[in-house]
C-alpha cells in the first residue's frame, strides 16, 4: 500500500520503530529513466514526505526520521531519457536538477539503496544521498557521458564534483568514464558498503535507523546544514540548467583559449 | 613533435628541449603553444575512419629535468606579458580535447610542476627527480591561477599544505602515495608507460569531437576560469593581499 498513488513508484514506512523512516521504490518500467513525467512523480513523493513528517505527532518526531531510495532489478536508474532530454532542454534540466538539489539537502538522512547499475543521471540521483550502500556482486556506477558523446551540463559538473572530488577518482569517473564496480566504489570512497543482494534493504534501513535521530524533532536543521556545506554545488543546481545566468560556460571558454 | 604510434595517428609526443632546464619563457610557452595548434590542425584533418581512433598527447623530456619552472627573473620583469600566455597554456593543457598524459623524465618544479598537473594522466621516472612548488622557498607568492591549477589536481588538505606551504619534494612514489602520480616506474620504461596509457585513453577522443573538451571544461571550470581571468590580479578578484588587510 503506498503512501501516494503514482503509477511509477511506491512509497512506504518500512520502520516499525521509526515513522519518519520512508522508503521510495522507483518502478518506471525496467531502467527508472528520468522523463518529466517521472521527475514530478518523485518530486511529489518527497512533498508527500514533507507533509507526513510535518504532521507527525510530538513523539514521533522525536524519534526524527530518513529516507531510503532504491528499485529492483538490473538498474537502480539508467539515467536521463536521453532523446527527451534533447528535445525538451531546460524543460526537462530544471526540474532534474532541482529534484537533485532537494535530495541532497533533504532534511532527513537520504540512502540509496543502489540495487543495479547507476549510469548518468542516475548515477548523480545516487551521489546526491548522504549513504550509498550497493549490491556487491552486479550493478556498475558511471558517469558514461564521455562515452556517449554528451557533455555535462554545469549543475551535473557540479553533483559529482561535490561527492567524488579525489582528482584522480573524477578523472577517471567523468573523463574516462569507469565503470565503478560496488567494490570500486567503495575503495575510491564515493560508496559506504557493498552487501548481497539479499542484505542490500536491511543494509539499507539500518542505516536510516542510525542516522534517523539527527533529525531529532524534524526540524530545519539538517537541511540548514546539508544547504550550507554543499552550498556552491546547490546554487549552481537552481541556478540554470544550460546556461545557468552569470555563467561563463564551457564553450566559451574554449572562445577564450 | 611526432606521432609515436603506428596504430593511432592521433597520439602526439612532445618532447620538450630548452636548454637543459625547459624553463618556460614567453618565447618557449610560444612554441609550446604553436605545437598545440600544429596537433589541432593535424587532428582536425584526419580520415575519419582516423579520427575514430581518438587520439592523446604524451608530453616528456630527457635529462635532469621535466621542467625546472618559470624563468623567474624575466617573469617579475615581464609580468602579465608572461603570465597571461603561461596560463592559457595551462588552460589548453587542462582541458585538451584528447587525453594528456606527462611523462615526468625528472624534476618538475614550480611552474614545471604546474605543467605536470595540468595532464590527466602522470607517470613519473621512480629512481630520480622530485615534484616539487617550492615557491615558498624561492620568497615568490602564488598568483591566482597557480593556486588554482595545484588545488584543481591536489586537494586533500594534508597533501596540498605539505606541497605548496611546506614545498615539499615529492619523490615518485611519494606523489603516487599522495594521490597525484599514477604511477612510477624505471627510466627505461618510461615512454612506453606513458604510449600504454595513451593507447589506452585514445578512445575515450573517438571522432574527435569537442566532447572531451567541453567535460574536462565544465568539470574544471572553476580553475579554467581562474586560469583565464587574468594573470597577477585578475578582474573583480579578491586577492591574497587584499585579504590580509581585512583580517
Amino acid at each position: 500500500m503506498s503512501l501516494i498513488d503514482l503509477p511509477h513508484l511506491k512509497l512506504s514506512q518500512p520502520s516499525s520503530k521509526t515513522p519518519g523512516i520512508f522508503l521510495l521504490e522507483l518502478a518506471h518500467s525496467d531502467e527508472n529513466r528520468f522523463t518529466i513525467e517521472f521527475v514530478q512523480e518523485i518530486t511529489q513523493a518527497l512533498d508527500r514526505i514533507d507533509e507526513i513528517l510535518d504532521t507527525l505527532p510530538p513523539v514521533q518526531a522525536e524519534l526524527g526520521g530518513a529516507l531510503i531510495t532504491t528499485s529492483k532489478g538490473k538498474f537502480y536508474s539508467n539515467g536521463l531519457a536521453i532523446e527527451a532530454a534533447i528535445h525538451q532542454g531546460d524543460a526537462f534540466y530544471l526540474p532534474y536538477m532541482r529534484m537533485l538539489a532537494r535530495i541532497l539537502t533533504f532534511r532527513v538522512a537520504t540512502v540509496a539503496a543502489i540495487n543495479g547499475h547507476a549510469f548518468a543521471g542516475g548515477c548523480m540521483f545516487a551521489l546526491a544521498h548522504d549513504v550509498r550502500v550497493m549490491r556487491s556482486d552486479k550493478g556498475w556506477m558511471a558517469m558514461n557521458e564521455i562515452q556517449l558523446g554528451i557533455p555535462l551540463i554545469p549543475g551535473m559538473a557540479a553533483i559529482v564534483r561535490c561527492k567524488i572530488n579525489k582528482p584522480d577518482v573524477l578523472r577517471n569517473c567523468v573523463i574516462v568514464g569507469k565503470k565503478f564496480t560496488a567494490q570500486e566504489a567503495v575503495d575510491a570512497g564515493f560508496v559506504d558498503r557493498t552487501v548481497s543482494v539479499e542484505d542490500l534493504d536491511s543494509a539499507a534501513l539500518k542505516y536510516a535507523e542510525q542516522m534517523a535521530p539527527l533529525a531529532k524533532d524534524l526540524t530545519e536543521v539538517m537541511y540548514l546544514i546539508k544547504a550550507e556545506t554543499y552550498r556552491d554545488t546547490v546554487e549552481l543546481l537552481l541556478r540554470g540548467g544550460t546556461s545557468p545566468a552569470g555563467y561563463i560556460g564551457a564553450r566559451e571558454l574554449l572562445a577564450k583559449l
